[in-house]
C-alpha cells in the first residue's frame, strides 16, 4: 500500500465521534402516520384548535403529493409509515433551572461539547436545544426578554405568542410547498421561534442544537425567525445524531422573515451521522429553508457547513421582495464515503436594486457524489438587480463525483448576472510548493482545503468557525487525490 | 391544448418499413414533449404544432418554383446538396468528383430506440437524407453546402443524414435552412457525424429561415482519437428553433469545439442544448455560446459536460454569455457539469448583462454617435463567434447578414 492509499485509508476509517446513544426514558407515538397521530402530537403540545387545523390541512395536501425525484441522489424509498413521528424525553416535572435537567441529558450535551451550563456562563450564547423532537431547554430567556426578544421553543410560542405565529407561519414556506415541507407542516413536533422587535439588535448569538436520539424516529423541527424593522440577529444551528444501521429521516422547515432594514444571519453546521464507510445507515436530510426580505433594505445571509448526512437535499433560499434587499449564500459541502449531497440555493429577485451573492464550495472524497443546484431568477420588475455566483468543486480520489446544475433566468435588460464554476483536484504543483517548504503532505492538504473554504468560513460566527474547521479536518484529513 | 398521440396512430398504416413502424410506436409511447419535462422546461413544443403541420412522409409529386439562380445567389461553393420541400433535388446538387467520396440520398432509417420523441419521429417519417462518406486521407477544399429549402409544403420535413469522415480526412460543411413560402415551415432534422482518427471536421449551421420558420435539429457527433470537430450554430432568424448537439468523445486526444450565436428579435425563441460526453482520457472540449436578445424574445441555453470516470486529464470549458437589448427579453441558461473523474480541469460560466454605459461613453467621447456606437458594440459582441468561421466567403456573408439584422451600416 503506498502512502496515498494509507492516508486515504485513514480518512475512510475515521469514525463519527458523535455516534453515541443516550439512554433516557422516551415517550413515543406509535409508528406510522395518520390523522390520529397528528391529533396526538397536537394534543401533546396543548396546541390551539387553529394549529391542529393547519396541520391537518398540510397532511391532506401531503397525501396528494409524491416524493420529488429530480434531485441527483439515490436512496431506497422511505417508508413513511415506518417512522415514529413523535419522540420526547419523558417529562418529569416543569424545569426552572439547569440543575433539574435529566443528568443523562446533561452528559450528552457535555459529550457534544455544548454543556449548557458552561455555555451559559462563559460564551454568552443563548441556546435552544432540541432533543429528538422536543425542545429541552432554552437558555438566557430572561436576559433576552428584557429587550423584548422572544426566543423559545416553537410549542411554547404557539401557546404564548399565538398571534405572531399565526401571522407568519407558512408565509414563506407554504404547507403545500413541497413534499417534505408538507410532511413537516403536518407533524412538526417542535423547533425554535424567534422574534426580534423593531430596532433591536440582538446582543448575543442565538443558537439551536438538534439531536436525533431514539431509533426509528424522524425529526421534524420547524424554525420561524422574524426580524422586525431595523432589527438584527445572528442565529446558529448545529446537528448531530447517534450511529445507527438504519436510515433516519430529518425533514425540517426554516422560515426567515426580514422586514424593512432588518438583517438576519443564519449559520448552520450540519453534522448528522453520515453512515458508515459502506454507506450503511445515516440520516436523510431533506430540509426546506427559505427566507424573505419582505421590507426594503433588508438582508438575509445563509452560511452553511455541511459535513454530515447520508443524503442531503437542501436549498436555503432568499426571496428578495423588498427594494435594495440583499441575499447571500455561503456554503461548504463535504461528502465522503457514500454520502450524497444535492444542495444549493435559490435567489429570487423581485424588488429593485436587489443584490445576491452565492459562494459554494463542494469537496468530494471517497465514493461520494456532491451536487450544486441553484437558481437565480430575475423578475422583470427587479430593475438593476445584481447577482454573482461562484461554485467551485474539489475532487479527492477518482471515484467521487462533482456536479453543478445552475439555473439562470433573467427577464429584464438592466440587471447583471454572473455565474462561474470550476472543478479540479488539488494540484501536484500546489502540493510540491508546500513540500518544498518543509510542510508535509497531510498538513499541506489541510491548508489547501482550508484556503479553498476560507471565503465561506470567514462568514461563520467565531464559535462555529472553530468547530467547522475541526469538522473539515476530521472529514478530510490527509486525503490526497 | 393537450396533444393526443391519436394523430400518430392514424399514420401507422402508411409506414411500410418495420424499423420505422417501431420508431413511430416508440414516439407514441414517449408522447409529445411538454413543459413538465426538464428538457423542455422553457420551450412550448405545441406552439410549433399549432401552426398546422401534418405528420406524414414527404411526397415526391410536389412542385416548386425555386430556381437554380436562387441557389447560386445563396451559395459560396460549388459543392451543393439541395433538398426542396424535404426531397433531394438532383439537378441543383453537385459535388466534387473524387473516387473516395461517396454520396447518395437515401432513407437512412435504422433501428432506433432512443427516448427522444423528435429523434424517433424523424426516424419513422424520414424517407430521404444525406448519406455521405469521405474516404481516408481525403481533403475537400471547398465547403460542402447543404440547403434545406421550402416553398410549397405543409408537412413536417423529416430528414435523416449520416456523414462518415475517414481517417486523416478534412472537410467543411455549411448548412442553410431557407423558407421562401408564405406559410410556415417546420424542419425536423437529425444528423449523425462519425469522425475517424485524425480527421478534421468543421460544420456550420446557419439558421436564417425568417418569419414562419420552425426548426428542431438533433446533431450527434462521434469522435475517434486525435480528431477535431468544430460545430458552429448561427441562429439568425426564425420563430422557434431548438438545437440539440451531442458529442461523444471516444478516442484519446480528440478536441471538440462548439460555438453558437443566437440573434433574437421580436418574439423569436431559440433553445440550444449541448451535451459533451467525455468517455476517454486526455481530451478537450471548448464551448462558447453568445446570445443577443431583443424584442420579447426568449433564449434558452442548456450546456452539459459529462466527464466519465475514465476521462482523466480532461480539459472542458464552457461559457454562455448574453447581451440583453430589450427589457422584455428573457434568458434561461443552465450550464451544467457532471464530473466523475478527479484529475480534470473543468469550468463553466454564464453571464447576462446589457451594454455598459462606460463602453458607450468611450465611443461617444470619440465622436461616434450613440446609435452607431451601440451598433458597433453589439456587432462586436457577436463577432467573437463569427470570426471563428474559417471559410472567408462564408464569414463575410455572415458579417453582412448580421449587420443587416442589427440594422447597422459600416
Amino acid at each position: 500500500m503506498n502512502e496515498q492509499d494509507a492516508i486515504l485509508d485513514e480518512v475512510v476509517n475515521s469514525e463519527y465521534k458523535y455516534g453515541f446513544v443516550t439512554n433516557i426514558e422516551q415517550e413515543q407515538a406509535p409508528k406510522g402516520l395518520n390523522e390520529d397521530i397528528i391529533r396526538f402530537i397536537s394534543a401533546k403540545k396543548e396546541e390551539p384548535e387553529w394549529m391542529l387545523e393547519w396541520r391537518l390541512k398540510a397532511y391532506r395536501e401531503w397525501l396528494k403529493m409524491t416524493e420529488p425525484k429530480w434531485a441527483n441522489v439515490h436512496y431506497p424509498k422511505v417508508d413513511f409509515q415506518d417512522v415514529i413521528y413523535y419522540s420526547a424525553p419523558k417529562p418529569k416535572k416543569e424545569l426552572s433551572s439547569l440543575d433539574e435537567v435529566d443528568p443523562e441529558l446533561l452528559k450528552t450535551f457535555e459529550k457534544l461539547g455544548i454543556s449548557l451550563d458552561e455555555q451559559k456562563r462563559l460564551s454568552g450564547v443563548a441556546v435552544d436545544v432540541v432533543f429528538d423532537s422536543v425542545s429541552v431547554k432554552t437558555t438566557f430567556q430572561e436576559a433576552l426578554k428584557e429587550r423584548g426578544i422572544i426566543f423559545c421553543s416553537m410549542s411554547e410560542a404557539i401557546r404564548n405568542h399565538s398571534d405572531l405565529v399565526k401571522k407568519y407561519i407558512g408565509t414563506v414556506v407554504p404547507q403545500k410547498d413541497n413534499f417534505y415541507a408538507a410532511l413537516n407542516s403536518a407533524v412538526f413536533s417542535d423547533g425554535s421561534f424567534c422574534y426580534i422587535p423593531k430596532g433591536v439588535r440582538c446582543p448575543m448569538e442565538l443558537s439551536t442544537y438538534f439531536r436525533i436520539n431514539s431509533a426509528g424516529s424522524g425529526q421534524f423541527e420547524r424554525t420561524l425567525l422574524i426580524a422586525d424593522e431595523g432589527a438584527y440577529v445572528s442565529y446558529l444551528e448545529g446537528c448531530t445524531a447517534p450511529q445507527r444501521d438504519e436510515n433516519q429521516l430529518h425533514a425540517a422547515v426554516v422560515e426567515l422573515i426580514a422586514l424593512d432594514n432588518a438583517e438576519i444571519k443564519y449559520s448552520t453546521v450540519q453534522n448528522w451521522y453520515p453512515g458508515d464507510k459502506e454507506g450503511k445507515g445515516g440520516i436523510y436530510n431533506f430540509v426546506t429553508k427559505r427566507g424573505i426580505c419582505k421590507g426594503n433594505n433588508a438582508k438575509i445571509s445563509w452560511t452553511q457547513v455541511e459535513t454530515g448526512s447520508a443524503v442531503t437535499w437542501k436549498y436555503p433560499s432568499c426571496i428578495l421582495a423588498g427594494d435594495n434587499s440583499i441575499g447571500e449564500f455561503y456554503s461548504v459541502a463535504v461528502t465522503n464515503h457514500y454520502q450524497q449531497a444535492d444542495t444549493g440555493t435559490k435567489m429570487i429577485h423581485i424588488g429593485k436594486n436587489t443584490k445576491s451573492r452565492i459562494v459554494s464550495k463542494g469537496i468530494s472524497a471517497g465514493k461520494s457524489q456532491n451536487s450544486y443546484r441553484g437558481l437565480v431568477k430575475i423578475h422583470k420588475k427587479a430593475e438593476n438587480a445584481r447577482n454573482f455566483s461562484q461554485c467551485d468543486s474539489l475532487l479527492m480520489g477518482d471515484q467521487c463525483g462533482a456536479h453543478t446544475f445552475p439555473y439562470i433566468e433573467v427577464s429584464n435588460n438592466n440587471s447583471k448576472v454572473e455565474h462561474e464554476a470550476t472543478t479540479s483536484k488539488i494540484g501536484e504543483d500546489m502540493l510540491f510548493y508546500f513540500q518544498q517548504r518543509g510542510i508535509d503532505e497531510e498538513t499541506a492538504v489541510a491548508m489547501i482545503v482550508n484556503g479553498f473554504c476560507k471565503e465561506v468560513m470567514d462568514h461563520l460566527p467565531m464559535e462555529f468557525a472553530v468547530e467547522a474547521r475541526k469538522l473539515l479536518e476530521i472529514s478530510l484529513e490527509g486525503s490526497v487525490g | 391544448m393537450n396533444l393526443d398521440t391519436d394523430i400518430l396512430e392514424k399514420i401507422m398504416p402508411t409506414i411500410k418499413n418495420s424499423h420505422q413502424q417501431h420508431s413511430l410506436q416508440n414516439a407514441i409511447n414517449i408522447g409529445f414533449p411538454t413543459m413538465k419535462q426538464e428538457e423542455w422546461k422553457y420551450t412550448y413544443y405545441n406552439k410549433i404544432l399549432q401552426q398546422g403541420f401534418s405528420f406524414k412522409t414527404a411526397e415526391h409529386t410536389q412542385t416548386s418554383s425555386i430556381t437554380k439562380e436562387f441557389i447560386d445567389a445563396n451559395a459560396t461553393s460549388s459543392n451543393r446538396i439541395v433538398f426542396i420541400n424535404g426531397i433531394f433535388h438532383n439537378e441543383f446538387s453537385s459535388l466534387v468528383n473524387h473516387p473516395k467520396i461517396n454520396f447518395w440520398n437515401s432513407n437512412n432509417a435504422t433501428e432506433s430506440n432512443t427516448v427522444e420523441f423528435l429523434v424517433e419521429i424523424n426516424n419513422a417519417l424520414s424517407t430521404d437524407g444525406i448519406f455521405l462518406e469521405i474516404g481516408d486521407h481525403v481533403i475537400v477544399d471547398e465547403p460542402i453546402e447543404i440547403f434545406y429549402l421550402s416553398d410549397n409544403n405543409q408537412a413536417i420535413i423529416n430528414l435523416k443524414n449520416k456523414i462518415i469522415v475517414g481517417k486523416n480526412a478534412q472537410v467543411k460543411f455549411a448548412e442553410y435552412a431557407i423558407n421562401t413560402q408564405q406559410a410556415p415551415t417546420y424542419n425536423n432534422i437529425v444528423t449523425s457525424i462519425n469522425v475517424a482518427e485524425n480527421a478534421n471536421v468543421e460544420f456550420y449551421k446557419i439558421q436564417d429561415g425568417g418569419a414562419g420558420f420552425y426548426s428542431t435539429d438533433n446533431t450527434f457527433v462521434q469522435q475517434a482519437a486525435k480528431s477535431v470537430c468544430n460545430i458552429t450554430t448561427l441562429s439568425l432568424s426564425g420563430e422557434i428553433i431548438r438545437n440539440v448537439l451531442q458529442f461523444d468523445i471516444n478516442g484519446e486526444r480528440a478536441a471538440a469545439h462548439m460555438n453558437g450565436l443566437y440573434l433574437l428579435q421580436q418574439n423569436e425563441h431559440v433553445d440550444n442544448r449541448t451535451l459533451v460526453n467525455h468517455n476517454v482520457a486526455n481530451c478537450e472540449s471548448f464551448e462558447l455560446y453568445k446570445g443577443i436578445l431583443g424584442g420579447t424574445s426568449t433564449g434558452v441555453f442548456n450546456g452539459k459536460i459529462v466527464v466519465k470516470q475514465a476521462a482523466q486529464k480532461t480539459n472542458a470549458f464552457q461559457s454562455n454569455r448574453n447581451l440583453m437589448l430589450s427589457n422584455d427579453a428573457n434568458i434561461y441558461t443552465k450550464p451544467q457539469l457532471e464530473i466523475f473523474a478527479d484529475d480534470v480541469k473543468c469550468s463553466h460560466g454564464a453571464t447576462s448583462s446589457q451594454i455598459e454605459d462606460s463602453e458607450l461613453f468611450y465611443l461617444q467621447a470619440r465622436g461616434i454617435g450613440k446609435t452607431t456606437a451601440r451598433g458597433l458594440l453589439v456587432f462586436a459582441f457577436g463577432e467573437e463567434i463569427v470570426e471563428m468561421i474559417k471559410p472567408e466567403a462564408l464569414k463575410i456573408r455572415m458579417e453582412k447578414r448580421i449587420a443587416e439584422l442589427l440594422n447597422i451600416e459600416f
